[in-house]
């Protein structure tokens, strides 16, 4: 472990850049350095975003400022320490028998891969396909097509390891054989930031079902700021799984951004595995004809865990589709939020776009925010959007109960019912049992409702 | 069987039963009757065991129990069923696996063993055919998308499923035309038997056509004042209320 590696990452601009010391653990990588040391300037300039920022009221990462955050190593000697001997029984549990990619605290790591087809083309410096040259390159492009800005973008190039590129040629792939991407954040200490980086392109008609765990080996308090890029050519299939499990004291901020083109489709589901706090920003621009976008999140909330959702459609061209369906259950003091927007662009006539948001608290500390928001210039559109939060339903408690089902089973039911058709679409994959595990655990949690509140 | 002495019950600090007296012994079935806000669908409640519903002062003594001092589902165990005047709709949640929950917890509670599927669901077939009810209702979610009379017919079928010792049919007949009203009918006469009592409230005497009464009382301010044989329905059709109203003042 270096000196630099263990100053903190701030806010604060005064010696922000010289304590990140980035060029001192970086070994081989050190051209990219340009690109990320004028990234850390630029954030320190700027900062974390201020909870006073609309978009970050609930989450407050102002906080991480006053954390003593350190970079995660992304020498192949300091991850290869920090590796626990039991990570690739891990990896194999994870997705057993599946594709899988594994990118160790943003970088590459091709010896962890595992059974990857051949149509899945992977280029990364970790497994030098990509030069320096184009990953530098690609950091720039990065920058520069990002769809919105990222309040987090300059801090997560400045950290980035790896550009780790994903492409399914055209017509290939099918939606049966997923592919896990795994973000897996290691350190020799506590506090410990990655910014791991993936961008896949799924060329004209491919398919591809991607699922992304964002966890960590071993390692307190992880902070992961995880880059996602999506481009689907003209009918061209992604079905996205995100599933993050960073651990209690875990953090999770990830940027997902999707180009869609004609006729193509993305579907993308949410749900936090653990009780790590999440804060996930996905924007997705319809770029051309029947192009189709389809977000769904569940989440599932408790103790001080925070749950964030930003997510945005915009619709650049006509006859367009967007959904974007939120469930969530929190209880203790935990927080849901689900702020969604759906933009329509001039000449974007008759678009579909619907926003429907649905939560349940289960304790009077518990708070579930949501906001839906329509940014319209075309005139001739359907948006529509609803949103319902409250208690359990306490007429279908009592139904129940006067049929002699006991309270705890009665709420268990209503809860499975409530979280059931976010799952049932789930592919049958380790992944959907994972998530029904978090899921059932939760919703038959004995703890639920220690207040008694809806007895 | 069942036994309510100077019943008080309030809602929101609000007291709508007030000094109800009223005894229900094994295998009758009475009749609750009169005018709209005369608390019938509360008692019914307040003998479920809804929250909501305080009982301020009386006592209920059930098969030898105090009711009052159970819990929804353990009056749900000790042989208590209502049937909703208006059956809940909860999505998700399915319409038989619900009711084997809930009839294995009842049997759990009293200490009887659980019902296989094979057992449960041959019990099911038998009375789902006794009720006719559409056995395309039984998958479905609890009362979702069932019209008015299937909902009905719902509770009844659950009841003769769960076979309670005392039927609380809460205005079981509202909204039913009169075939549906018929089959609901058979379908509580089919249950009645030495062991078991049923307290039917109604609006209307019709029903007490097809469900013949031993006893009926007329509720009116939260009090039982007047009590009389089946007759007393049709008297009550004819003239209205007023006159045993002007009677009890």
């Amino acid at each position: 472990m270096t000196t630099s590696a263990r100053q903190p990452v701030t806010a604060s601009a005064t010696g922000a850049l010289a304590t990140l010391g980035i060029a001192a653990d970086l070994g081989a990588n050190e051209g990219l350095e340009g690109v990320r040391q004028a990234a850390f300037a630029r954030f320190a300039e700027t900062g974390f975003p201020s909870p006073r920022a609309e978009q970050w009221r609930q989450l407050n990462v102002a906080a991480l400022a006053r954390r003593p955050l350190q970079r995660a190593p992304l020498d192949a000697a300091t991850i290869g320490t920090a590796l626990s001997g039991g990570i690739s029984g891990r990896l194999s549990r994870l997705a057993p028998d599946a594709p899988t990619l594994v990118l160790v605290n943003g970088v590459h790591r091709p010896e962890l891969d595992r059974l990857l087809p051949t149509h899945v083309s992977v280029h990364s410096l970790g497994n030098g396909r990509l030069s320096e040259s184009a990953a530098v390159s690609a950091l720039e492009a990065a920058q520069q097509n990002e769809i919105e800005p990222w309040a987090m973008h300059d801090l997560s190039l400045a950290l980035s390891g790896d550009v780790v590129e994903v492409r399914i040629a055209a017509g290939a792939g099918n939606l049966d054989e997923p592919l896990h991407v795994v973000h897996l954040a290691v350190g020799p200490y506590a506090d410990a930031v990655s910014a791991p980086r993936i961008r896949v392109v799924l060329e004209a008609g491919a398919e591809l079902t991607l699922v992304e765990h964002v966890l960590a080996d071993s390692m307190e308090r992880p902070v992961c700021l995880v880059h996602s890029r999506f481009e689907l050519a003209e009918q061209a299939k992604l079905r996205h799984l995100d599933l993050p499990r960073l651990g209690q004291g875990g953090l999770s901020i990830q940027r997902c951004e999707a180009t869609i083109g004609r006729a193509a489709l993305l579907e993308s589901f949410h749900c936090a595995l653990d009780d790590a706090t999440t804060r996930t920003d996905f924007i997705a621009s319809l770029d051309d004809e029947e192009a189709r976008f389809d977000f769904s999140a569940l989440a599932l909330a408790r103790g001080p865990q925070q749950l964030d959702y930003l997510v945005r459609a915009l619709h650049e061209a006509p006859h367009t589709h967007s959904d974007q369906t939120f469930k969530a259950i929190a209880t203790d003091r935990a927080q849901a939020t689900f702020t969604t927007c759906a933009r329509v662009a001039q000449d974007a006539q008759q678009i579909e776009s619907e926003q429907l948001a649905r939560g349940i608290l289960l304790s009077e500390n518990a708070a579930i925010h949501t906001r839906p928001q329509l940014e319209i210039y075309a005139d001739d559109v359907v948006c529509a959007h609803g949103a319902t939060v409250g208690q359990l339903d306490e007429d279908a408690l009592f139904y129940l109960r006067a049929r002699g089902v006991p309270l705890a089973t009665a709420r268990s039911m209503l809860l499975d019912a409530f979280t059931e058709d976010m799952l049932e679409g789930l592919p049958e994959t380790q992944v959907a049992a994972e998530a029904r595990a978090r899921a059932y655990a939760f919703t038959h949690a004995d703890d639920l409702d220690p207040a008694g509140d809806n007895a | 069987m069942l036994s309510i002495d100077n019943l008080h019950v309030s809602i929101d600090g609000k007291e709508i039963i007030k000094g109800l007296s009223l005894t229900i012994p094994t295998g009758e079935v009475h009749a609750i009757m009169g005018p709209n806000g005369s608390g019938k669908s509360t008692l019914s409640y307040a003998l479920a065991g809804r929250p909501g519903y305080e009982v301020t002062s009386g006592s209920v003594t059930f098969d030898g129990q105090d009711l009052l001092a159970l819990e929804p589902e353990e009056r749900a165990s000790a042989g208590v069923f209502l049937a909703f005047q208006y059956p809940v709709e909860i999505p998700g949640v399915n319409n038989v696996y619900m009711l084997k929950s809930a009839l294995n917890a009842q049997r759990k509670s009293r200490g009887e063993p659980e019902l296989d599927s094979v057992d449960f669901l041959a019990r099911v077939k038998k009375i789902t055919r006794e009720i006719g009810l559409d056995d395309g209702l039984l998958n479905r979610p609890v009362n979702q998308g069932f019209s008015g009379g299937e909902k009905k017919r719902n509770e009844v079928f659950q009841m003769a499923v769960l076979e309670p010792k005392l039927g609380l049919l809460d205005e079981t007949d509202s909204g039913l035309d009169i075939d549906a009203l018929k089959t609901v009918a058979d379908g509580v006469n089919r249950l009645r038997g030495p062991e078991r009592s049923f307290m039917v409230v109604t609006h209307y005497q019709r029903l007490l056509d097809y469900i013949v009464p031993d006893a009926v009382h007329v509720l009116y301010k939260g009090r039982i004042i007047k009590s009389g044989e089946k007759s007393l329905a049709l008297e009550l059709e004819q003239r209205g209320y007023d006159w045993v109203i002007a009677e009890a003042a």
